[in-house]
């Protein structure tokens, strides 16, 4: 499987973890691969919530069925992964 | 002819120097290796510094100096002290010798640099000195640790730290080779011994001395004196020169080269003073937190320092002063969680009454640090190992090689990054961006943990193949020294929140 390197924080997070995502995967397999190196690490978890993903500077999240392949996204490019409906305040 | 006073012999002995008639100044004074602010050597005759130390009186105090520390530690070589201490001392212990052995090697050759390329002949004197000191300060250094290497594998690391990728190893090489051996005398002694040694190790020796005395490590406590009063001395190089150089004009530069150099250092210390002092020592042990040293000595001493010059305080002060309440907390608990990673043991120091003493030392860092730690501790006690770890890298910082950390429950942390070259270069903060931006050609071929994760050469690219590569094996691989003990006082409802992992909102009890 082709995996893509990106930067990914975590809502709540405080580490900029580099994390490979295969390219054929979804948006909602990339939240759920980020989610494995945060959720139930160091943050809680909520699976009655919805994680989404939104590329780093976006406000708006991205189609959970679009897939990795199918983005601009290159190596080292940085990712948001949040749930939803909230809308986490982001700190530049 | 009577005998000269002390200050006429001095003078001799200090501002012998000549015209050189054979070679050209610039022959004998390469730019690049002495001074890129380009002031003659008729303008750095003006060098003067306060200490006037004369070999006689050097070789002497210095005989008793060391005489006192290896004394002293001789006396209680039988006392058994590291078996009885407390492990977060250790645990100092350990990080002080493997972080700091070979980095006082590497200042021997940069007091050198400066005895050969240094401009003036009083600048050259105290910095033959200087390149004393730091050949007795690795070797005492080294000499106290070797006592501990039967107690602990990981005390070897006081040896071989910088000759192996450790994480600890690559940041102290990216701040040493930048600001203490990679540049022209006349910066290097700004950046070495006016931002380093009296912006931070010279003050920090000064606590770290009170703090072994208070754990009763007498032994430890001479020897870190006996160290510091050297810094003390050496660390005026850098002010001297800056006196010259401001006073032909090159505040700009000299202003900018302080800035690089004081974030540098800075980034480094907090990562390894700051959880020595706030979490490591002992509660009852604690006279002051990580944050009030640094505002009493460092901040004070620093910003009197650049008044007394005419310098300006960095422009990034405000956020340095910010940090000192942010930086550590994060860093230990990203440290706790790399722990395999690190050549000593990384104590938790979350018990519900440390955690109390933080609370009160930085409030609201129950709502921020302290509900992460309650995720780790309730997978501690559950067992969950697997959780305990890391699966990924962090990214590392391009410019200081830290991890680039910020405020949990914070929103989203994301870092800063430059493009340049085709390609992204990431940093833990601002000035560790703007330090990129000013010089990009200086700093893009200084390749992080991360950069040789994804070039290929860590192979394989695991967790394991990334132990291999730092050269931390088996049995000097870092730990939980109390084999999460403090996870299970934590499991007191009325002090922490509930560590929810399971689905339901967190809520503080």
């Amino acid at each position: 499987m082709d995996m893509l390197p990106i930067v990914c924080s975590f809502e709540n997070g405080c580490i900029l973890t580099l994390i490979p995502v295969p390219v054929d995967g979804t948006m909602d397999d990339v939240a759920a691969t980020c989610a494995e190196h945060f959720v139930g690490r160091m943050l809680p978890r909520y699976p009655d919530r919805t994680m989404r993903v939104r590329k780093q500077g976006d406000t708006a999240f991205l189609p959970r069925d679009l897939k990795v392949r199918d983005t601009d996204w290159v190596m080292l490019t940085t990712i948001q992964v949040a749930y939803e409906p909230q809308s986490p305040a982001v700190r530049h | 002819m009577g005998l000269l006073n002390r200050s006429e012999w001095y003078d001799i002995a200090r501002d012998t120097n000549w015209t050189p008639t054979y070679a050209s100044v610039d022959e004998l004074f390469p730019e690049d290796m002495s001074d890129t602010f380009g002031l003659t050597l008729e303008q750095w005759n003006a060098y003067d510094e306060p200490y006037k130390t004369t070999y006689r009186e050097y070789v002497q105090v210095q005989s008793k100096k060391d005489s006192d520390a290896y004394s002293v530690k001789a006396a209680l070589a039988r006392s058994n002290f590291y078996d009885n201490t407390n492990v977060g001392w250790q645990n100092v212990l350990k990080m002080h010798f493997g972080a700091v052995c070979g980095l006082e090697y590497s200042t021997v050759l940069s007091a050198g640099k400066m005895v050969r390329f240094g401009k003036a002949p009083g600048w050259r004197n105290m910095a033959t000195f200087g390149s004393l000191d730091e050949m007795r300060h690795a070797q005492i250094q080294l000499y106290f640790a070797h006592e501990f290497v039967t107690k602990s594998r990981q005390f070897d690391w006081a040896a071989k730290t910088y000759q192996t990728n450790s994480w600890v190893a690559i940041a102290g090489r990216a701040m040493i080779d930048d600001g203490s051996m990679g540049r022209d005398a006349a910066s290097m002694s700004i950046m070495h011994t006016f931002a380093l040694e009296q912006g931070f190790t010279n003050l920090q020796f000064l606590g770290l001395a009170a703090d072994a005395t208070a754990m009763g490590d007498h032994s430890f406590a001479n020897l870190i004196s006996s160290v510091q009063t050297d810094e003390a001395r050496h660390a005026q190089i850098g002010t001297a020169a800056l006196k010259v150089l401001l006073a032909h004009g090159h505040k700009e530069k000299a202003q900018r080269i302080v800035d690089i150099a004081f974030w540098r250092n800075w980034r480094l210390f907090v990562v390894l003073t700051g959880p020595s002092m706030d979490y490591f020592t002992p509660l009852e042990k604690r006279h002051q937190s990580f944050k009030e040293f640094i505002l009493e000595f460092i901040v004070v001493q620093f910003e009197r320092a650049l008044e007394d010059l005419g310098l300006d305080k960095p422009w990034y002060w405000d956020q340095f002063l910010e940090s000192t309440s942010v930086y550590h907390h994060s860093g230990h608990l990203e440290m706790w969680f790399v722990r395999q990673t690190l050549f000593w043991d990384h104590k938790a120091g979350v018990t519900p009454a440390e955690r109390e003493w933080l609370e009160e030392k930085y409030p609201g860092w129950n709502d921020r640090w302290g509900r992460l730690w309650d995720v780790i501790a309730e997978n501690a006690r559950e067992g969950r190992e697997d959780k305990l770890f890391p699966a990924a890298l962090p990214v590392i910082c391009n410019i200081c090689s830290i991890t680039c950390g910020g405020v949990p429950y914070d929103g989203h942390h994301i870092g800063h990054w430059s493009d340049f070259g085709g390609r992204r270069y990431y940093f833990c903060s601002e000035p560790c961006k703007w330090i990129f931006d000013v010089e990009p050609e200086r700093y893009h071929g200084h390749m992080s943990l991360t950069d040789r994760l994804l070039a290929g050469q860590i192979q394989p690219a695991t967790i394991e193949g990334t132990l291999q590569y730092l050269s931390i094996m088996p049995g000097e691989r870092g730990s939980d020294p109390e084999n999460y003990a403090w996870a299970h006082q934590c499991a007191s409802p009325t002090l922490i929140h509930k560590a929810d992992v399971h689905g339901h909102a967190s809520d503080r009890l």
